[in-house]
């Protein structure tokens, strides 16, 4: 078995590279509406077939796979950092101290602009919802995991257990 | 020997390979050396070390014994680009498992049969153990150091690296993030 590197298949990560201000661009656009990130995935996935075409002719299917690889590699890293950026934790609580310095009874009041680590939590309550891996008790006052969300919490600790993570969060 | 994996199934075939050579070597490490022991930087160093991996053994190995014929070609741009996709998707995965606030609030629901009130939330995962650990970790990683302004408290600073990394966030939260963060 030998190993090769043609040109079509740099042409075709090269592409999704080169088209990469596509999906920022349209992210930007479309900032805080829904589906902002996956309209933006698919105009930066057409932008790189239109360009592939334009620039190369009869690309061959590993040309295609790597290509597409490639694009799918930039959109998870994207979606990673807008992740961090709009729900990181940390990150939230490092802008909280650049504020003012804090001791950690003050910054779990005062959290993201005052709003306090409650907000936090209903915040990713609401996501569970949303998600329907859990849902509110009746007056509010618990939650009740979904089927969906145990078989995920069930994946996850299986996981976490292999890994020695401990509870993690 | 006609390759029983074809373009682009072979590569295919041999990324999966790197990712098994990666996890068994992530999870090795996680037990032995523990989880903060392996961080974002050793975690891309294992990935290269991974795909090195997969790539020796598709060129080294008996190739009709992979199913990838004796003389077929594998094309390594295609090898490396599923490689970086099953990276960023482990990212997620990992990233998920080890901080992820709402996993861990499911985890804490798969305990108590499935129900939980607010309370006993509060109880099973307080917003004190859940700041703590992550202050800590970023005093340990340099971000932020722990000072006294005179009273019992620890009052908690920022230091230059924690300033350089804010100094990254800021320009691309204007853009792209609507509404409060955290």
């Amino acid at each position: 078995m030998t190993l090769v590197v043609d040109s079509p298949q740099l042409l075709a990560v090269g592409t999704a590279l080169a088209t990469l201000p596509v999906l920022l661009g349209t992210h930007a656009a479309l900032r805080g509406r829904a589906g902002a990130l996956v309209s933006a995935a698919v105009a930066h996935a057409v932008a790189w077939l239109v360009a592939c075409r334009a620039l190369a002719d009869g690309l061959g299917v590993a040309d295609w796979a790597a290509g597409g690889a490639f694009l799918l590699t930039l959109w998870l890293g994207w979606f990673q950092i807008v992740s961090v950026l709009g729900r990181g934790f940390s990150l939230q609580l490092l802008v909280e101290i650049e504020t003012e310095p804090r001791s950690l009874p003050a910054l779990i009041a005062g959290y993201a602009g005052g709003r306090g680590v409650d907000w936090m939590l209903e915040k990713r309550v609401r996501g569970l919802e949303h998600f329907r891996l859990a849902q509110r008790l009746a007056g509010g006052e618990g939650l009740q995991a979904t089927a969906r969300g145990l078989t995920l919490a069930r994946v996850a600790r299986i996981y976490k257990t292999m890994a020695g993570i401990g509870a993690g969060g | 020997m006609q390759p029983v994996f074809g373009a682009p199934w072979a590569e295919f075939f041999i990324a999966a390979v790197a990712l098994g050579l990666f996890l068994a070597m992530h999870l090795l490490i996680w037990w032995r050396r523990g989880v903060d022991r392996c961080g974002f930087g050793a975690m891309v160093g294992l990935w290269a070390l991974a795909v090195v991996g997969a790539l020796a053994i598709a060129l080294w190995a008996p190739g009709s014994a992979l199913g990838l014929g004796t003389h077929a070609e594998v094309h390594a741009v295609t090898v490396v680009a599923f490689c970086g996709a099953w990276m960023a998707l482990y990212l997620h995965l990992y990233t998920g498992m080890l901080r992820s606030v709402s996993l861990r609030i499911l985890g804490e629901l798969l305990v108590c049969g499935g129900r939980l009130t607010l309370a006993d939330l509060e109880a099973a995962y307080s917003p004190t153990s859940m700041l703590a650990g992550r202050l800590a970790w970023m005093v340990e990683r340099g971000w932020l150091r722990l000072g006294a302004d005179g009273s019992d408290e620890a009052i908690y600073h920022l230091t230059d690296a924690g300033r350089r990394l804010l100094a990254m966030r800021r320009p691309l939260v204007g853009r792209f993030v609507a509404g409060p963060t955290g």
